[in-house]
Parts: C-alpha cells; sequence; structure tokens
C-alpha cells in the first residue's frame, strides 16, 4: 500500500478529514443555535430521565428508577456551554491534521511548517481531554446525589480524569521536537553543496 | 552565519561566468547559486578542491570568517 503521494492511504485519509471538518462545523453551528435557543427560551423544558445507563467497554447497563430522575437545568446549561469549546477544539485539530495529510499526499512530509501543526495537535488534544474532565467532573456533581438516592445500591466513581489522553497529548508534543529536528537535518541536506 | 563565501569576487577577477564554473566543477547551477548568494550550510570538501582547482585558489581566498556585527555591516 502506497502511504504518500496521490492516491496513497494519506490522500484517502485527507479526504476522510475534510468531509469530517465539514460535518464537525455544521455540528458547531447546530450546537451554537440549540445552546442559543436552549439558554434565551422563556419556559424551559422539562428535564426528567426514567433511568441511567452506565457504559463501559463491551457493556451498557441500563437502570430504570421506580420514579423519573429529575436532573437540574444548570447542569444540562453547563455540558452545552462545554460542548461549544469541545467542537471547536476537534475542529481545530482537524484543520491542522489537515496540513499535516495536505504535505503527505504532496510527498513533502519534511516541510517545515509540519512539526508546528504537529506541536499544534498535542496542544489541541491536551486541551480537549482537559475540558472533557471538566465537563464530566460537573456531570459527576450534578447527578451523584440524585443517583445516590434513586439506586442506593450502587457504587460508583464520579470523576476520572483521562489520564491516557493527557499520556497521548504529551507524547505528540515530545514527536513534534522531534520532527523539528528532523526537519532541520532534512534543510542541513538541502543546503550543503 | 558569520561564514561568507567570496565566489563572486573570485569569479570576477577570474573572469568565468557562473554556468561555466558550475559545469567545470560538476555541480548544479542551482547549488552554485546557493553557495554564491550565501544560502549554504555547510560545503563538502571535494566540492571545496573542485572549486580551488577550477579558480586557481586558496580556501581562505573564497572562506572568510566574520563575527555577528561584521557580517552585519557587511550585508548593509
Amino acid at each position: 500500500m502506497q502511504l504518500l503521494g496521490k492516491k496513497s492511504l494519506a490522500s484517502k485519509l485527507l479526504t476522510l478529514v475534510n468531509l469530517a471538518l465539514i460535518l464537525v462545523f455544521i455540528g458547531l453551528i447546530g450546537m451554537v443555535i440549540f445552546v442559543s435557543y436552549f439558554l434565551l427560551a422563556e419556559e424551559l423544558p422539562a428535564v426528567a430521565s426514567s433511568g441511567i445507563s452506565l457504559q463501559g467497554p463491551g457493556l451498557i447497563v441500563h437502570l430504570e428508577s421506580e420514579g423519573a430522575l429529575e436532573i437540574g437545568y444548570s447542569f444540562f446549561t453547563t455540558q452545552l456551554l462545554l460542548a461549544i469549546p469541545l467542537i471547536l477544539m476537534v475542529l481545530f485539530i482537524l484543520y491542522k491534521l489537515r496540513f499535516i495529510l495536505s504535505s503527505l499526499k504532496n510527498e513533502n512530509p519534511f516541510s517545515p511548517d509540519n512539526p508546528v501543526h504537529i506541536r499544534h495537535i498535542g496542544y489541541g488534544i491536551i486541551a480537549t481531554v482537559v475540558v472533557s474532565s471538566i465537563a464530566e467532573g460537573i456531570a459527576g456533581y450534578h447527578l451523584s446525589p440524585i443517583i445516590s438516592e434513586k439506586f442506593p445500591q450502587l457504587s460508583w466513581q464520579a470523576f476520572s480524569p483521562d489520564l491516557t489522553g493527557i499520556f497521548f497529548g504529551l507524547l505528540i508534543l515530545i514527536l513534534s521536537e522531534v520532527f523539528r529536528q528532523g526537519t532541520e537535518l532534512k534543510k542541513d541536506q538541502e543546503f550543503t553543496v | 552565519m558569520p561564514i561568507l563565501i567570496h565566489l563572486d569576487r573570485v569569479m570576477v577577477e577570474r573572469g568565468i561566468s557562473l554556468t561555466e564554473l558550475a559545469e567545470k566543477v560538476g555541480i548544479t547551477l542551482a547549488n552554485l547559486s546557493i553557495l554564491k548568494n550565501n544560502k549554504a550550510r555547510a560545503i563538502r570538501l571535494n566540492t571545496l578542491e573542485a572549486l580551488c582547482r577550477e579558480l586557481n585558489c586558496q580556501p581562505g581566498d573564497l572562506l572568510v570568517y566574520l563575527p555577528n556585527s561584521e557580517e552585519e555591516k557587511a550585508k548593509e
């Protein structure tokens, strides 16, 4: 399989990333409209659920409660407001990824801009993980009293930050520096007469 | 870089063109231009040897070391 150049894997991934960029952008506009409507609505929608779903790798457990679970309006407001920066960060990462894949398609992997784009992706991943951890923490804070009341036999952890995501973000930052040094070596080679 | 290459001056003194020198030395015109315009980051010893042979000069006639401040003045 050809990895670099036209009609290569990089080229196909670039098409996918372009498509994802358009979809995420449409999703962002939809989310902004929805949040605006939600925040500006004079009569707030009633927020209730008949149970909770617990999702793990390969398993989804749905627990039905006897009465409806009343979930506060502030929970949804903060979650929706945090969704916008998260979508923006995903857009930013896809946008930077597009530049890298484009240079791979043009068979120029050691483009001087690529280390900067890779570093930005690293920062983007770390920021995404931090914001999503904050969103999960807030969700846990709001939901824990409700769930403890309805399901007293259930033992659970309200907040667990995604350390794997932070690890990969940091790893990408290190790789960007390795790539920068590679780019410098290529420049040295090009300007050796 | 504080190392400057006075290739253009030596070429004028010897009355040789860039194309002619590139052919004689056996490097591309693009690479010789990089050298002449002080854009080169490194020079191979065999390239330097060929240049000295064709221009009938010493490496010191082509290369000069200028500390940064003097280099800036030279560029001005």
